[in-house]
């Protein structure tokens, strides 16, 4: 008898310690979530020469000095830890554990530089030239000394190259696995400032010039050859990023530094919804008399957390966008001598 | 023995399901949310054929009804706090309206042509003149304290329904109180000489006011002033116009819109939204797509209603208003476009204006 209680206890507690055990959401059993990571976003101060490292995450703001400066542009690899420098006539590899020099490439990089989300690939554009080289030594792969295109981005998967040209309404695409092949659209719109993919390739996001004082934002849609939004912008400086997880598309409108002042905010579209919605930077230093803080570069952390967009014109200062809570919520001034350029991040 | 022994298995079981319903976060024992209420959200309408009637929009479910009453605004409307009567603004006279009946029940003779407010208590409806000021009861609209030379504009109650806030009052500059528990009195609080005030709401605990004022034919200032540092704490430049100012019922924040005007000032073809606790602008939010994406009307942003349940806020496009949106406060999304009437020229037939809703929930 009191072996037969004992059984049917044992078994009840069982029985109520799975219920317990599954029937929370907040399961004990589930792992623990994994800590977020400490992404570095680096930018260049063409004034003092030096190197920031800022890290989103813990908002913790370091500096450096290397071999190397960048006169054209600079990137991050995909892994994070080189930064490619476009020199004045070469483009320098630098390893951002030595901040050393590693590995050179003799080019005049003054139309672009992108990594391979894979960080096997980096391209080089020149005006004219396009050079594609190994990531891990520069060695390189394809050259093509003619090509007149402004490589600015890789496909996510990496097999493809989607550039333009300032002059042009002409988007080039390369294909890496099929011997280079080089296949172009016009579109209808004016001269292509940026574009970038979207994930899946199917929609093209630019932005283009209309006239001296304004440009556009529009979305091509690569199946319909067709474009399905557009918004006016100031002209001048534009950038423009798309999230790891595609679903937003974020541009800056910076004006052209003499005559047009740009947006004091910048641009969220929503690539399912078609919609638009703008973050104002009016306040976040001082909201009685704010400055007025155009924005100009941003870069993107790979976990899709933050974004990083510098002040324009002479970026003195940036900002942190915290997307998952879609809000500003660090404003960094830097020294008034500052010109904060370049921001980059790892991809990967 | 065996009794027993299932008698505690028992207890244990039930105190064991208790702890689990108790410490689940989806709780079944919780009650399941509420449907949303169906507010009306109400604007007049007006045709190109010269027809004139009320609309009333349901933000909650898309749908839109149509009627027409004994009286039509000619300056404005006001629905009151509990959504069963109509405040009419007419030429010369204020109408109650009831919404049941749409029969004109009471009147009263005055020409509110600077607009009208109600209390959030349901009790008192204000009428302002240019000049002149009218305080009524709600229920009966018996004079309840008149003053036909005060020029006190953009009046709005304080959430209790004891004060009135607006600007005037011998400065345009300045931010008056009326205290209607303390006969009436006035204060004023000169703001650092400068822009003239359009309108003025106050927070929820009337330690800031949110202020639209003119800086000059281009541009004004949405400012949010603070009592307690005697400070403008927030300052934006927005574009002159028809800029329209409201708070959401749970005092988070601020909307506002620039609408132009009909001769220079474009406006703008979003609306902001203030978030008054980070002092921050929380977004702007675009217009451009909800209609087309493609060849996007440039659609600025005039006239705005609020539910009392803080969900949706219905926003009329400026000037001739030939269309509105909804936008989903709990999404913070745009989520619905409501254009009238176009003809076989692409002309507008119909224009939307008085946007009102009920102010209790």
């Amino acid at each position: 008898m009191l072996q037969q209680t004992r059984v049917l206890f044992v078994s009840f507690s069982l029985l109520i310690i799975l219920i317990l055990f599954w029937g929370c959401d907040d399961n004990p059993l589930a792992p623990e979530e994994e800590q977020p990571k400490d992404y570095a976003v680096y930018a260049f101060d063409s004034t003092n020469y030096q190197y920031f490292e800022y890290h989103p995450l813990t908002g913790v703001l370091d500096s450096f000095t290397c071999d190397d400066s960048p006169v054209w542009g600079m990137e991050a690899s995909a892994d994070g830890k080189y930064l490619f420098l476009a020199a004045e006539d070469y483009l320098a590899k630098v390893d951002l554990i030595t901040k050393s020099t590693v590995a050179t490439l003799p080019y005049k990089v003054d139309c672009g530089i992108a990594v391979s989300p894979d960080n096997e690939l980096i391209a080089l554009s020149m005006g004219p030239g396009f050079v594609i080289a190994r990531v891990s030594d520069l060695s390189i792969v394809y050259e093509n000394a003619s090509l007149d295109y402004r490589i600015v981005s890789f496909s996510t998967d990496g097999n493809r190259l989607y550039g333009c040209y300032d002059t042009s309404n002409t988007v080039a695409m390369i294909d890496i696995e099929n011997s280079f092949s080089i296949t172009t659209n016009e579109l209808s719109v004016g001269p292509i400032r940026t574009l970038k993919p979207s994930i899946d390739e199917t929609k093209l996001f630019l932005i283009w010039r209309n006239n001296k004082s304004s440009n556009a934002f529009t979305v091509y849609d690569v199946a319909s050859d067709s474009i399905t939004f557009r918004e006016w912008l100031y002209g001048g400086y534009v950038d423009i990023k798309v999230d790891p997880d595609g679903r937003y598309v974020f541009y800056t409108e910076a004006g052209d530094y003499v005559s047009i002042p740009g947006s004091n905010y910048f641009t969220i579209y929503d690539i399912n919804r078609k919609r638009i919605f703008k973050i104002s930077t009016v306040g976040i230093d001082d909201g009685i008399n704010p400055i007025y803080m155009a924005v100009y570069p941003m870069c993107l952390t790979p976990d899709n957390k933050w974004l990083v967009i510098g002040e324009s014109p002479k970026g003195k200062s940036f900002l942190r966008f915290n997307i998952t809570i879609m809000e500003i919520d660090d404003f960094i001034k830097g020294d008034s001598t500052a010109h904060l350029k370049y921001f980059t991040c790892q991809c990967n | 023995m065996l009794k027993k022994t299932i008698i505690s298995l028992k207890i244990i079981l039930l105190l064991l399901l208790l702890t689990l319903f108790l410490n689940c976060d989806d709780n079944p024992l919780a009650p399941e949310n509420e449907p949303d209420k169906d507010y009306f959200v109400y604007m007049f309408e007006t045709d190109h054929a010269g027809g004139h009637y009320y609309m009333g929009y349901h933000p909650a479910s898309g749908a839109i009804d149509t009627f027409t009453a004994e009286d039509s605004p000619h300056w404005t409307m006001k629905v009151s706090a509990d959504g069963r009567y109509m405040f009419v603004a007419a030429e010369d006279y204020v109408a109650k309206v009831d919404l049941q009946s749409l029969q004109t029940v009471a009147t009263l003779p005055y020409r509110a042509d600077y607009g009208m407010a109600v209390s959030p208590d349901n009790q008192y409806l204000a009428i302002i003149m240019g000049p002149g000021f009218v305080l009524a009861r709600a229920s009966d609209l018996s004079v309840v304290y008149k003053d036909t030379l005060l020029d006190f504009r953009s009046c709005n109650f304080s959430s209790d329904s004891k004060k009135i806030y607006g600007y005037g009052d011998g400065s345009y500059h300045s931010v008056v109180k009326m205290d209607l528990v303390n006969n009436y009195t006035r204060t004023s609080i000169e703001l650092s000489p400068g822009p003239v005030i359009h309108s003025v709401v106050p927070s929820l605990d009337e330690k800031k006011y949110f202020i639209i004022s003119e800086y000059d034919m281009w541009f004004n200032h949405f400012e949010v002033y603070d009592l307690v540092l005697d400070s403008v704490i927030f300052r934006e430049w927005i574009w002159n116009g028809y800029n329209y100012l409201e708070l959401s019922p749970d005092g988070k924040y601020a909307f506002y819109t620039e609408g132009g005007n009909e001769f220079d000032v474009n406006g703008s073809n979003y609306f902001t939204i203030y978030d008054i606790e980070r002092n921050r602008i929380k977004m702007k939010v675009s217009t451009v797509g909800v209609k087309d994406g493609i060849n996007p009307e440039f659609m600025a942003l005039g006239q705005m209603a609020i539910t009392p349940d803080g969900k949706w806020l219905v926003i009329g496009e400026s000037i001739d208003c030939a269309a509105f949106i909804r936008f989903n406060m709990t999404t913070m999304q745009i989520d619905d476009y409501i254009q009238g009437e176009i003809n076989e020229f692409g002309i507008y037939m119909e224009g939307y204006s008085c946007f009102t809703c009920q102010i209790i929930q």
